[in-house]
């Protein structure tokens, strides 16, 4: 039985931001996937950095997660593809424009230095897109990470801090003894560990049953599409007033096309599957905001398991009733503000100050 | 040497296609991609990072390296047959797809 | 929007048109099922009787015999009423069954409760420096050309690879007037015959090939047995190719205008991937196959597999491998009884054994020594789609990628427009080889959604930025 100060079940942006902030501090650190790390939501999200469709509560912590992706270099891997751009948000009719001025001054009272302003101005900051707007909403704190390098990045950080990962371990029962966690793999080994972390995404309400917390975790299966490569067409990162869109397009020139259309998933079986009907709803979208994309084809679709609880708010912090055992996780945008939010639960377990209470879980139990 | 084998059967009739501005003979029906190929035309688009030539390899719909573009849109010509008058662009895609 | 739902419930979608695919088409109509049969191509007859262009007329004193095949078969499925759908290119098929295809104007939806899939195989290429120069084409690509376009690629042609499309491809060229270079053959002479006492179990296909070896000799072409390509390289007028002796270490220099190269098939899984069916790993069948029981049941329900697609056997297994798979589904669906189907299993089955013996000679004649792969140089491109070597393959492995998925998650290895179908054989040997594992412990590429990149424009048609499907705002 091999022992650790701190164990964490879940090896995705979570898990592993809160890990590599604790292994830097010196704690001896274990992360445990059941799958390769990153492989889940973190590794097929858009990777959408923008305030303009954030949770307008947490604008601040999403902030604080932009200037962190800025910055790789510093704490993560020179070679993740992050780029700051410029984000639109496009209104096309009378309604949607009284939707977007609404938003976003209550995103702007969170923080966010988002701008309403006029077709003419919308088409200097971009001119791919489609000039028949009614106005836009621009903020220049924006851009994107290439989601799919998030493992690889992760992954090297952590070894060169001396984190141990094991992949391909699935728990099957935690123990609570004697003041230490005993982790139960289904390969027989066992863990002991100090402190115990559960980061476990879109699987986080069968891990907290482990410790007899009930707490519904909803599965939104979410579908991204991606175009071919294809020469430059958008300028920004893209969404619309509804919410409803998210368009990139990558260095390497594909497009990337997302805003939460809804595929069939379920975590029992893993499994995922195209709806045909919302692709195409989502790609008409898409080519209204940016015309020049009809021209392309679709290189591949793929499904990721977004997790949410009840109230759409976040739950991270201590699990009560359970000495030194935490949680991370259900956070909207979660991609985004994730490597700020494992900072600040770290810095708590590592006894420093730090406020928790909007997303305390006390409020489901 | 025309390229073609005419034992087993007839084409239908001569029509002109133009490939970057230039003209070149086929016969309607004929497959784009290998009408490319035996007017050496081989060169048909770049490798996305290390800009190399690509050109037909598989002739089956498979690999998808025979692309060209037809109307700015890219499309594999080992699945367009040769009309009368059809355009197309071969080369350096970034360059040649329209820009607003 | 343009989501054509095509309300007619046929009993039975058959994807390919190939012998498999429409002697189980036909197996079904007979029995009155009713049947629809889809393929890209504009007619029936899959790559080894592929049809030529619509606008080719055919000359009656000299009548080609794959097209009389062709013609038949495509006469056939009107005669029995099955419908067909043709230059419609299948993009995805999702559980219970829709299967969404394209053709030139929209995209269109199909619904069913038993799939036949009959997609066939593509051509295994291993890659070697150079292989990428446009002027070095498949040799099954070679095969379409002159059998199916009736074109010779160029006046000279190197063939490289091995196996029976070797000396296939080198009869036609010099039939029609080309001329071949070279043979570069990783066989031995002695592999050939050792061979012929499998190989003459299937007469039709010996004489064929006794015929093709017959004119390599006449016209002297050139036979460079245990020999691979070891690098091309673009020069004035052609390509200049250096070709290594596995066996003896020697290198030599040739010359010549187009290289056709090829090392065998391997079994097209898309449409099997995408169902989450299970598959093995079996390199005399191919490579990953789609996990079959005898009768050519998958491992999901409703769905078949016929042809080569289940396991490379060869044009003339394929029909019977159609019939066996429909037989199983008509078993399935109460349309015929345990006696029957005991009957009619046990003939077709006796008949597939018999090919089997064949089908074994010829995947020995394809087999990949391991010195091809040993050998490709780092700097190779493996992942044509994304220009990915072998040196980042083998750079993410010494990171701790441990299987197919994962040097795909990291490197992009499959995530081109081919979505790893040229690769992913070469791009799991070469890992195998480094780590000294299985195959099998790499999985394959966890197939995608959509399995034919689909132009936009055909999805979308014109549309009404007011009827995009009503989706409530994300909340605040």
């Amino acid at each position: 039985m091999t022992q650790t100060d701190i164990a964490i079940i879940g090896g995705g942006v979570n898990g592993s931001s809160t890990g590599l902030e604790l292994a830097k501090n010196g704690l001896n650190v274990t992360i445990i996937d059941k799958n390769f790390i990153c492989r889940g939501a973190s590794g097929v999200n858009a990777g959408t950095l923008t305030m303009h469709m954030t949770r307008a509560q947490l604008i601040p912590y999403a902030k604080k997660g932009w200037e962190l992706w800025m910055n790789t270099s510093e704490w993560l891997s020179k070679e993740i593809e992050v780029e700051k751009k410029n984000g639109l948000c496009l209104a096309f009719t009378e309604d949607e424009e009284k939707l977007l001025i609404e938003r976003s001054k209550v995103r702007k009272k969170y923080g966010a230095d988002i701008k309403v302003i006029s077709r003419k101005e919308a088409q200097r900051v971009d001119s791919n897109i489609n000039p028949n707007i009614r106005c836009a909403a621009f903020c220049e704190m924006d851009g994107y990470v290439s989601a799919n390098q998030t493992g690889y990045a992760y992954s090297k950080a952590l070894k060169e801090n001396k984190v141990n990962i094991l992949e391909n371990y699935s728990v099957s029962e935690i123990e609570y003894n004697n003041n230490k966690y005993v982790i139960v793999f289904e390969n027989g080994e066992k863990l002991i560990a100090s402190n115990l972390i559960l980061a476990t995404g879109v699987n986080l309400g069968k891990t907290l049953k482990f410790l007899q917390i009930d707490i519904n975790i909803k599965c939104l299966p979410q579908q991204l599409i991606v175009s071919e490569r294809m020469p430059k067409i958008m300028d920004t990162v893209i969404t619309v007033a509804n919410g409803k869109l998210s368009l990139k397009q990558f260095n390497n020139g594909t497009v990337l096309i997302g805003g939460g259309w809804p595929g069939i998933g379920n975590i029992e079986d893993n499994y995922t599957e195209t709806k045909p009907e919302n692709l195409i709803g989502n790609m008409m979208l898409a080519c209204h905001a940016i015309p020049k994309l009809k021209n392309s084809r679709v290189a591949r679709v793929w499904l990721g398991l977004e997790a949410e609880t009840d109230d759409a708010m976040p739950i991270i912090g201590e699990i009560p009733n359970f000495k030194n055992a935490y949680v991370i996780g259900s956070i909207h945008s979660g991609y985004t503000s994730g490597p700020y939010m494992g900072k600040l639960l770290a810095e708590k377990i590592l006894g420093k100050d730090v406020d928790l209470s909007l997303f305390d879980i006390k409020r489901f139990l | 040497m025309d390229l073609r084998v005419s034992s087993y059967f007839d084409r239908s009739k001569k029509v002109n296609i133009n490939v970057n501005n230039m003209k070149i003979e086929a016969y309607e029906g004929e497959c784009l991609a290998v009408v490319l190929f035996v007017n050496k035309i081989k060169k048909l688009r770049l490798s996305p990072k290390k800009k190399q030539s690509r050109g037909m390899f598989c002739l089956m719909g498979s690999c998808q390296e025979c692309a060209v573009l037809i109307d700015d849109k890219k499309v594999i010509s080992c699945n367009v047959f040769i009309k009368d008058g059809m355009k197309i662009k071969v080369g350096d895609f970034d360059k040649q797809q329209n820009k607003i | 929007m343009i989501l054509i739902n095509n309300k007619t419930k046929y009993d039975v979608i058959v994807i390919g048109a190939g012998p498999s695919g429409v002697s189980s088409a036909i197996n079904c109509a007979k029995r009155g099922l009713k049947v629809l049969i889809v393929d890209s191509n504009h007619e029936a007859g899959g790559q080894i009787y592929r049809a030529p262009p619509k606008t080719y007329k055919s000359i009656p004193k000299n009548k080609l015999e794959e097209n009389e095949i062709q013609k038949k078969m495509s006469i056939e499925l009107k005669n029995y009423q099955i419908e067909t759908a043709y230059n419609h290119t299948v993009w995805q098929v999702s559980p219970g069954f829709k299967v969404n295809a394209f053709n030139d104007f929209s995209t269109i939806q199909w619904e069913t409760k038993s799939l036949i899939i009959a997609t066939g195989t593509y051509e295994k290429i291993i890659p070697f420096e150079g292989w990428t120069i446009p002027g070095v084409i498949g040799l099954a690509a070679c095969t379409v050309m002159l059998k199916s376009h009736h074109f010779i690629p160029s006046k000279k042609i190197i063939l490289a690879g091995n196996g029976p499309l070797l000396i296939l491809v080198a009869y036609y060229i010099s039939k029609f007037g080309g001329k071949v270079d070279a043979i570069v053959d990783t066989c031995s002479k002695l592999d050939w015959i050792r061979s012929t006492l499998s190989l003459i179990t299937n007469q039709k296909n010996f004489n064929d090939g006794i015929k093709w070896i017959f004119k390599i000799f006449l016209n002297r072409i050139p036979v460079h047995s245990n020999c691979k390509i070891e690098k091309a390289v673009e020069v004035d007028g052609g390509i200049k190719v250096k070709i290594l002796n596995l066996k003896t270490g020697e290198y030599k220099n040739i010359f010549s205008e187009t290289i056709a190269i090829g090392h065998g098939l391997t079994p097209s899984t898309d449409i099997t991937r995408l169902l989450r069916a299970e598959h093995i790993y079996d390199e005399h069948k191919g490579g990953w196959i789609a996990k079959v029981d005898r009768f050519l049941r998958s491992s999901v329900n409703g769905v078949y597999l016929a042809g080569d697609g289940a396991g490379i056997s060869g044009a003339l297994a394929a029909s019977d491998k159609g019939l066996l798979a429909s037989t199983a589904l008509l078993y399935d669906k109460k349309i015929i009884s345990k006696k029957e189907f005991d009957t009619n299993t046990r003939k077709i089955k006796k008949k597939l054994d018999k090919y089997e013996v064949f089908a074994k000679a010829i995947s020995k004649l394809n087999s990949i020594p391991k010195k091809l792969i040993e050998n490709i140089h780092e700097d190779t491109i493996i992942c044509r789609c994304e220009d990915i070597t072998k040196k980042e393959i083998l750079s993410a492995v010494d990171q701790g990628a441990k299987d197919i998925n994962q040097i795909k998650s990291w490197t992009r290895l499959g995530m081109g427009p081919c979505q790893g179908r040229t690769c992913q054989y070469t791009a799991s040997k070469i890992i195998a080889e480094y780590l000294n594992c299985e195959i099998e412990n790499l999985g394959y590429l966890t197939g995608r959604s959509p399995i034919r990149p689909v132009p936009i424009d055909r999805v979308l048609g014109d549309f009404d930025y007011e009827k995009i499907t009503k989706v409530e705002a994300a909340p605040l």
